[in-house]
């Protein structure tokens, strides 16, 4: 039986039917209509969240600043993981946007938008649930927000519905709301989707197969993590860093390209109105080998001094050993598969 | 709410959502000037 994170498996399915219908137009349209929805019950949930008697305990809590935690590398760790997910820097979907892109639009100011709106949503619901947290059980709030690992990431789904209860029509709003959550995760999951399918497809693999066995492959090898929470655990972990290190590959490829070309050619292009300086360079020189060396470094450090004896055991759920041993099979497997793409795309052309 | 918090409060929101605000009016200016454009053809 399926105990666990079976949803994700539905939408997954439900994503490689978009793709293989060929309706992404249609859900790009219905988002027109539900992103903007989402935004509207997001502003009017809020008003709620931080108007309920006890809510200013939460946003104090959540705007505390606890100085001793930077000296942890796991928060480091988390917070980059976080944003190379939620930004899909780290997915590499800029591979997926380059596609579908004009040249006259504005790179800068699409990405621009894309980073800053997402804060934006994510520090107005960060004190959406705090404030309804607090006000709703003061008691264990503290408890309640901090619990570990990815089973708290299902904070929203809990407390949306109750925030929702204190409202008016909280029935009709609840559905519409998560409708609208629904409808735009379901734009992202399509270009993570698309991205793969579109490395297949250049292969010469036809799309339709393509996407097949791209759902197929994604669905098969999510089934442990959605019957184990031991395993979810462990690949989250795994994943969520190992989406820093793919992002650390992607400024790697531009370094190799030569970083001030990348810039002037395809960042500053033809319709970029905000244009990126030099300043840019010195981010993917400096800055982003050093930091991914720095914290990948600084976690081994940490994690082979506190567990001597079992940091190399790649059966351990946050081990240093289960990460080398799955990014090694799976980076191994790739450099063999681009060989064979980068082959048979040369042998097409 | 101390002091602290509540600077740390304004200057996030201060900074995501002003820099969100001024991209999104970049934005709306490029498309009105392109409609513009369009319109002139």
């Amino acid at each position: 039986m399926i105990l666990f994170g079976g949803q994700p498996l539905l939408s997954l399915a439900i994503g490689t039917m978009i793709l293989y219908r060929g309706v992404v137009r249609g859900i790009e349209r219905a988002n027109r209509l539900f992103v903007p929805s989402l935004v509207v019950l997001l502003v009017v949930l809020f008003l709620r969240a931080v108007t309920l008697p006890g809510a200013m305990k939460g946003i104090e809590s959540f705007f505390t600043v606890w100085w001793e935690t930077l000296l942890d590398y796991h928060v480091w760790l988390d917070a980059l993981s976080q944003n190379a997910w939620s930004t899909g820097a780290g997915w590499g979907l800029i591979l997926t946007y380059s596609v579908y892109m004009k040249n006259r639009e504005d790179a800068v100011l699409n990405s621009g938008i894309t980073a800053f709106a997402n804060h934006s949503i994510s520090l107005v619901s960060g004190v959406m649930i705090f404030s309804t947290v607090y006000a709703l059980v003061p008691v264990r709030a503290a408890q309640v927000i901090s619990e570990p690992g990815p089973l708290n990431t299902g904070l929203a789904f809990i407390w949306i519905p109750q925030l929702f209860s204190q409202l008016p029509g909280s029935y009709f709003f609840s559905i519409l709301f998560f409708l609208a959550l629904f409808f735009a995760s379901m734009s992202s999951l399509i270009s993570m989707i698309e991205l793969a399918v579109r490395v297949l497809n250049d292969a010469g693999v036809a799309r339709n197969r393509a996407i097949f066995s791209v759902g197929a492959i994604g669905f098969i090898m999510g089934i442990p993590s959605a019957m184990n929470s031991a395993f979810f655990l462990n690949q989250d972990w795994v994943w969520g860093i190992g989406l820093v290190v793919s992002g650390a590959i992607f400024a790697f490829a531009v370094l190799w390209f030569g970083v001030s070309q990348f810039r002037e050619h395809y960042i500053n292009a033809e319709g970029t109105d905000v244009r990126i300086g030099k300043w840019y360079d010195a981010i993917v020189k400096y800055l982003i080998p050093v930091e991914v060396t720095a914290l990948i470094g600084w976690w081994f450090w940490v994690a082979i001094q506190a567990d001597p004896n079992g940091w190399w055991n790649p059966l351990r759920i946050e081990s240093v050993g289960t990460c080398l041993f799955q990014w090694g099979v799976v980076v191994s497997f790739f450099v063999g598969f681009n060989w064979w793409i980068a082959r048979t795309t040369l042998e097409d052309q | 709410m101390t002091g602290r918090s509540l600077l740390m409060m304004l200057l996030m929101f201060t900074i995501l959502w002003g820099g969100l605000i001024v991209l999104l009016l970049i934005a709306l200016r490029k498309e009105r000037q392109k409609s513009d454009d369009e319109a002139n053809r």
